[in-house]
């Protein structure tokens, strides 16, 4: 049989589940493989009157230029370092916040911390990015109280070097519930039998998260690990365009609010093209990268 | 357990899906495209043959059988949503559709966005008819527009189609050179000063009247004073952000600075880039690399280290937080628009509220300042080009040259008569739905919603002069008396190949300028780097982006 026969006979047996699966597909064609086109406009000296067929073509002009730039080091670094300490701090939170509350018997308690931590999640981040700047900025009451303990700013978030803190702190707040959800879900999938054994065995409370309950998620930690590497280069641009401002461009300028800068607010379109496309790339070498490396050393990969 | 682990791949699955959409939402800017409603003009609309051209001077007249809409992407004013919803409802507009058969159809950008929707725009390569804004807003101005197939180049429908147009440009030597470019293209038709009265200053620095009476103090004369006064704001009228800033940290618009001897203006409204080029007896400067930007530097540090400064300055991003900011009570200086006075009054819930305008300070009393906001002949910022979309730019021209005759003049100036004006001895004379509108409108907002206010037009600005409140016309002696435009940069246009070469040059240097000097002003890098951030500017390419302007300030000389 062919691939097309295969295909067909496969179709006429599974129907519905095509059909279920038709809008994603689409969704995935329409909106992250067309575009995928426009990439071409990196190797252009794009103008709206040639448009993506019959702008100049020069080259890796855009790309040399990007290197070349005062910038460059300056927004490849703070996008890596953003979101390595956002992976670093953030992304065990959700797993000990998922083991505390495993801890917890249901009850009213623990659906109350749940319904809370999951709250800031689902409020939209302007209105998240606003509470944040008023907290944080001049007059805010964060920034009153640090004033108290001997902090030198009169806001915190327009000096450079509490920017990245601000951002890591607020992420993990905001994605803290939100992201234990998953976590959880594992957790009810271990075997109760080894906890009673365990505990017959004499063992505490931290040795049967210790030895029974990390092992028993780890395959869930290792698949949102690989995720998280292969998100690596792009930072919440939304939230980090909210937050940042001339001053802290220095610790906060992300190549993602870079190529807005340039390309929508400056019309350089070509330029932030292969800016985006450099990105890209890096970002689909990490995602290849890690999970090669979780399939050597452990048996779980995304493919 | 099956059952949970089939819940668990069902959960990995959303997870990745919803990460998925993240990462198609990041980065990717909305291009909500103005939906494109081109002229639905029919090729018989323009009746008249083509080999005989427009004559000057007729008066206004039907020119389509059949009704035509035009497009046009206009950016408001304050009075754009308030007084009225859409500059369609203004009545001159709406006399000039009733006698012309041609509407025009506004989209209009939402206040303080103009820039970024302007792009939008742009990038969407679906033009509306007409655009106002490229001198303003596009990359590399009216030249590059033209060759980037934006904007179509007007000279053969002007000189064809729009004689009245061609007729005011020759009013005076300066509004000639003025609305043509270098390489000899007219772009846009042009808002033009119409009469002998120039424009009064627009923006400069304003003062809490009423603070200042209640302290019995004087008006500031010197940045000493100015401190002195801010001084007394702060510890006695309980002000937190005694002098209020934009987050570009250098107040445009005005000559704040003047007095420290550079200049800077804010080409893409407030809050945008500032804009550092001026000249001295012809020769081009660059603010920042002046000894005035090092003194502003450090007059701006202590006071923000005083408490003197609004600490939130950087989140003030466009006019309505401007306007927060100064209405909220907690600040008493400002760089201001002048008809923002009384929208701030509005806004303030102290009833003595009360800005005036204040003289721009200067470092010794009696000096003086050679920067004004003012005194220009024509507006390229309100300038009208027709897009390559435009169906039918024959008839566009033709409507547009229609402002421009006395007839039309008349109307967009004055309105409808009988309503608005009377005529008095041959001149229109404002009557009281003007001057003292029963509404409670101000001039400029009365003038928006019964005439035209900053447009593509002959614009008298005699109007501005005549039932004005005495604040206002303080206002204009107060930021004339003692400033004179001689260091102004004219309007020059800059070659593709130039613009291309500034645009290049220049984003790099205006982030790196913008970023240290609001540093530095906060203290967060000490001034002693000034010297290193001369350097720094002068590495990334300065000489380049000077020697351009220059090039294009000798041909606008020799023009």
């Amino acid at each position: 049989m062919t691939f097309f026969q295969k295909l067909g006979h496969d179709f006429k047996r599974n129907k519905m589940l095509y059909l279920i699966s038709f809008p994603v597909v689409a969704f995935l064609i329409i909106f992250s493989y067309i575009p995928m086109g426009g990439l071409v406009m990196a190797f252009e000296k794009f103008s709206p009157k040639g448009g993506i067929f019959s702008s100049p073509w020069v080259g890796f002009d855009n790309f040399k230029h990007f290197f070349q730039s005062v910038y460059f080091l300056r927004v490849l670094g703070n996008t890596f370092l953003l979101s390595f300490y956002d992976l670093i701090f953030g992304f065990w939170a959700p797993i000990i916040f998922a083991l505390l509350l495993n801890e917890i018997k249901d009850g009213l308690f623990k659906k109350t911390i749940q319904t809370i931590s999951y709250l800031p999640y689902f409020v939209s981040m302007v209105v998240i990015c606003g509470l944040i700047m008023d907290f944080t900025g001049g007059d805010g009451f964060i920034s009153r109280a640090a004033l108290i303990f001997g902090s030198k700013d009169a806001s915190l978030l327009s000096n450079p070097a509490n920017f990245r803190s601000i951002f890591v702190v607020s992420n993990i707040w905001q994605g803290l519930g939100y992201g234990s959800i998953i976590y959880l879900a594992a957790l009810s999938s271990v075997d109760q039998e080894l906890f009673e054994a365990a505990r017959m065995d004499g063992a505490g409370r931290l040795r049967q998260i210790w030895h029974i309950t990390l092992p028993g998620i780890s395959s869930t930690i290792v698949i949102m690990l690989i995720l998280r590497i292969g998100l690596l280069l792009t930072v919440n641009f939304e939230k980090v365009l909210l937050l940042y401002s001339p001053a802290t461009y220095e610790t906060a300028d992300v190549i993602s609010t870079y190529v807005y800068r340039k390309g929508i607010l400056g019309l350089d379109y070509g330029y932030s093209t292969a800016v985006g496309l450099f990105n890209s790339v890096i970002a689909f070498i990490l995602v290849a990268g890690s999970n090669a490396l979780a399939k050597r050393y452990s048996d779980v990969s995304l493919y | 357990m099956s059952k949970s682990v089939r819940i668990l791949s069902l959960l990995t699955c959303l997870f990745l899906m919803i990460s998925l959409v993240a990462g198609c939402g990041t980065g990717t800017a909305q291009s909500t495209a103005p939906t494109q409603s081109s002229a639905t003009a029919p090729a018989a609309a323009s009746a008249e043959p083509q080999s005989s051209s427009a004559t000057a001077g007729q008066p206004l007249h039907k020119l389509s059988d059949t009704p035509v809409t035009f497009t046009i992407w206009k950016p408001g004013t304050p009075a754009i949503g308030k007084v009225i919803q859409s500059y369609e409802d203004s009545a001159a507009f709406q006399e000039m559709a009733k006698i012309s058969n041609i509407t025009l159809k506004f989209d209009t950008p939402v206040f303080g966005q103009e820039a970024d929707k302007f792009n939008i725009m742009v990038s969407s390569g679906e033009y509306p008819d007409l655009i106002e804004g490229i001198a303003s807003y596009y990359s590399g101005g009216g030249d590059k527009a033209i060759s980037d197939g934006v904007i179509l180049k007007l000279n053969d429908y002007i000189t064809k189609d729009a004689p009245d147009y061609m007729a005011a440009r020759k009013a005076n030597k300066t509004i000639e050179k003025e609305t043509i470019t270098d390489t000899g293209n007219m772009y846009q038709f042009e808002e033009i000063v119409y009469g002998d009265t120039v424009e009064p200053p627009a923006w400069g620095l304003a003062i809490r009247q009423d603070w200042l009476d209640d302290l019995g103090l004087k008006a500031p004369v010197t940045y000493n004073d100015l401190h002195d006064v801010l001084k007394a704001f702060k510890d006695k009228k309980g002000a937190t952000k005694p002098f209020s800033l934009d987050a570009s940290g250098v107040p445009g618009f005005s000559s704040f600075t003047g007095g420290l001897g550079f200049y800077v203006a804010l080409p893409g409204g407030i809050c945008s880039t500032s804009e550092y080029f001026y000249q001295v007896d012809g020769k081009v400067k660059y603010g920042p690399l002046e000894p005035g930007y090092k003194d502003y530097l450090t007059m701006m540090a202590q006071w923000y280290k005083e408490g003197l400064v609004d600490p939130n300055f950087l989140s003030v991003k466009n006019f309505n937080d401007l306007i927060s900011v100064m209405s909220s009570g907690k600040a008493g200086v400002a760089v201001l628009p002048k008809p923002m006075f009384a929208a701030l009054k509005a806004n303030s819930n102290d009833p003595k509220f009360r800005m005036v305008a204040l003289a721009n300070p200067v470092k010794n009393p009696g000096d003086k300042i050679h920067v004004v906001n003012a005194n220009n002949w024509t507006f390229p910022g309100d300038g009208i080009a027709i897009s390559t979309s435009c169906k039918n730019p024959e008839l566009a021209a033709k409507y547009l040259n229609m402002w421009y005759t006395d007839a039309g003049t008349t109307l967009l100036n004055y309105g409808v008569e009988g309503s608005t004006y009377n005529m008095v001895d041959g001149k229109p004379q404002e009557t009281e739905l003007l001057t003292k509108n029963p509404d409670g409108l101000s001039l400029i907002d009365a003038l928006c919603k019964y005439c035209v206010f900053q447009f593509a037009f002959r614009s008298d600005y005699s109007r501005q002069y005549v039932g004005i409140s005495d604040d206002q016309l303080n206002a204009h002696k107060a930021w004339l008396s003692n400033a004179d435009p001689a260091y102004n940069m004219p309007s020059t246009s800059l070659t593709g190949d130039e613009a291309t070469t500034y645009a290049e040059v220049m984003n790099d240097i205006n982030t790196y300028v913008q970023e240290t000097t609001v540093k530095m002003l906060m203290g967060l890098t000490p001034l002693t780097d000034y010297d290193k951030m001369v350097q720094t500017i002068k590495n990334m390419g300065i000489d380049k982006a000077i020697a351009v302007k220059q090039a294009a300030l000798d041909r606008y000389n020799s023009r």
